[in-house]
């Protein structure tokens, strides 16, 4: 972020709008909105398997869906401070350890079914793969109309473990040492084709 | 002990990682965590085109008049519409009609279609008129907003905000992310940047901390007539002078970073390396001939 130094332009306007946005504490005004639909709309969960060292494994251990959790209560910005405590320190080097599971904002009311038909009552599973994750969905119909939607399994990979000819002049090779990795947008399509897959299934 | 604590989700049609360094509890940190990624939801809600009932869909219903918006979606339709003056309209936000009709208009959640049809007349920047004192936003005419190419900056921005009782953080989205303080060895966040034809390769990596790096590229999300999603409003067209096939920017903040390596990809070689210059931004230009082109300046060595 922005803080003790001066930027130029737009970089001085993007900090400035993030502090702006942040100190509205448009999650805590929000909060009363989405608490009604937060249950459904707060559903899905992904539980991945965290991993004690970097860089990201292309491989993470998968671990089964862990239970459906509620969205976080929403707290005001000028209450985050108690959020720093100092914790025991660990007698032995803890193992791996699943990460808590993470919601996923799903559809809910907001979600417009397809006009061409409603769906039929029920719960629905789905699988997508990609190169970037494998993903298995399960997706709950309740009145004709997505009420939730589910990670039931997911891998996230990065594909810096393959290896590929070398076209044109760059210079290039895999680094071991690298923590994340930029690119152009990975889209989520393993996840598209398994709430489609479900969504099928649903009709 | 230190260790990684890693949450995922999937928001903005791409995978999203929080990840924090710390010795806290896992269940303390993984409470924060997912507070975190609850703007990347709150963001999406104000700013999907692929969701017809976000405030920016509800928005572009209601032509002709002022309409009071939140603070979230008025500070990032004013920043994208400061890119566009400052691009000169080569970046447009508006360009949402043009991008719905090559088919960009799929929720990555049902495949249903969000496509509006209300943007369908030429329209520009200029018809986007932002009134802070309001709080409100006036279309002149019938128009789509598009804010793909800053709101998930904006996103990762505010979870790393949410984040700041921890000194040892990422937080990555499809490719483009803020880092802070340190990595689990203890070192500066090593980042890849992404080979844009290889998959796999990494053609450069930087040793960061405290920064945002977000990639724009010719490659990943393509129209079903194959048309690239970064498109010169003005011409409805992806760029054809001095093409580029991606750019990264490091920049103090992702909306930053965002913001400008899709306007630089817009912009083309020279002016996109001025533009960022301009702003005091390092950026990394990957053109048609797989070559290299960056700022003067900190954008690591070759990998």
């Amino acid at each position: 972020m922005a803080k003790h130094r001066m930027h130029r332009g737009l970089v001085a306007l993007s900090a400035a709008a993030i502090a702006a946005v942040y100190a509205a504490g448009y999650l805590h005004t929000q909060a009363a909105d989405a608490s009604l639909a937060s249950a459904e709309r707060n559903a899905a969960v992904v539980a991945i398997a965290a991993r004690p060292t970097l860089p990201p494994s292309p491989t993470p251990t998968l671990q089964p869906f862990a239970g459906r959790t509620r969205g976080d209560e929403r707290r005001s910005p000028a209450g985050r401070g108690e959020d720093r405590r100092s914790s025991p320190s660990r007698a032995s080097p803890p193992a791996p350890r699943l990460a808590a599971p993470t919601v996923v904002p799903t559809p809910s009311t907001s979600n417009p079914a397809p006009t061409t038909a409603s769906y039929k009552d029920g719960t629905y599973t789905g699988s997508g793969q990609s190169r970037f994750g494998d993903v298995e969905v399960r997706v709950t119909i309740q009145s004709g109309r997505i009420a939730e939607v589910t990670i039931t399994r997911a891998t996230t990979r990065y594909p810096v473990s393959r290896i590929a000819a070398l076209p044109g002049r760059v210079v290039a090779r895999q680094s071991a040492q690298v923590d994340l990795v930029s690119g152009a947008t990975y889209s989520a399509l393993a996840f598209r084709t398994a709430v489609q897959q479900a969504l099928v299934r649903a009709q | 002990m230190r260790e990684v604590h890693r949450v995922t989700t999937v928001a903005m049609d791409t995978w999203v990682t929080v990840q924090v360094v710390s010795v806290e509890p896992p269940e303390r940190v993984d409470a924060v965590a997912r507070r975190a990624l609850g703007w990347f939801a709150a963001v999406e809600r104000a700013c999907s085109r692929f969701e017809p009932d976000s405030e920016v869909m509800r928005l572009a219903l209601q032509a002709g008049r002022p309409v009071q918006v939140s603070p979230l979606l008025l500070e990032v339709v004013a920043f994208a519409l400061e890119l566009a003056r400052l691009t000169d309209g080569a970046f447009d936000p508006t360009v949402g009609g043009v991008l719905e009709q090559h088919g960009f208009d799929r929720s990555y959640r049902t495949g249903a279609t969000s496509a509006s049809g209300v943007g369908e007349g030429p329209a520009s920047y200029r018809d986007v008129r932002v009134d802070r004192r309001t709080g409100s936003i006036t279309l002149r005419r019938a128009l789509v907003l598009d804010l793909g190419a800053v709101a998930k900056g904006l996103a990762i921005d505010l979870a790393a905000q949410e984040l700041h009782a921890y000194h040892d953080f990422s937080v990555e989205a499809g490719g483009d992310l803020y880092v802070h303080g340190r990595n689990a060895a203890g070192e500066s966040w090593h980042v890849g940047i992404q080979h844009p034809r290889a998959e796999g390769l990494i053609v450069r990596t930087i040793a960061v901390t405290d920064a945002a790096i977000c990639t724009s590229g010719d490659y990943e999300r393509r129209a079903p007539d194959g048309t690239p999603h970064i498109l010169d409003a003005r011409t409805g067209r992806s760029p054809t002078e001095e093409p580029l096939v991606s750019v990264s920017v490091l920049a103090p903040t992702a909306l930053a970073a965002d913001g400008l390596s899709t306007a630089a990809m817009l912009l083309g070689r020279e002016r996109g390396l001025r533009l960022l210059e301009q702003h005091g931004v390092a950026g990394l230009l990957l053109l048609p001939d797989c070559t290299i082109c960056t700022t003067p300046g900190e954008f690591g060595e070759p990998a």
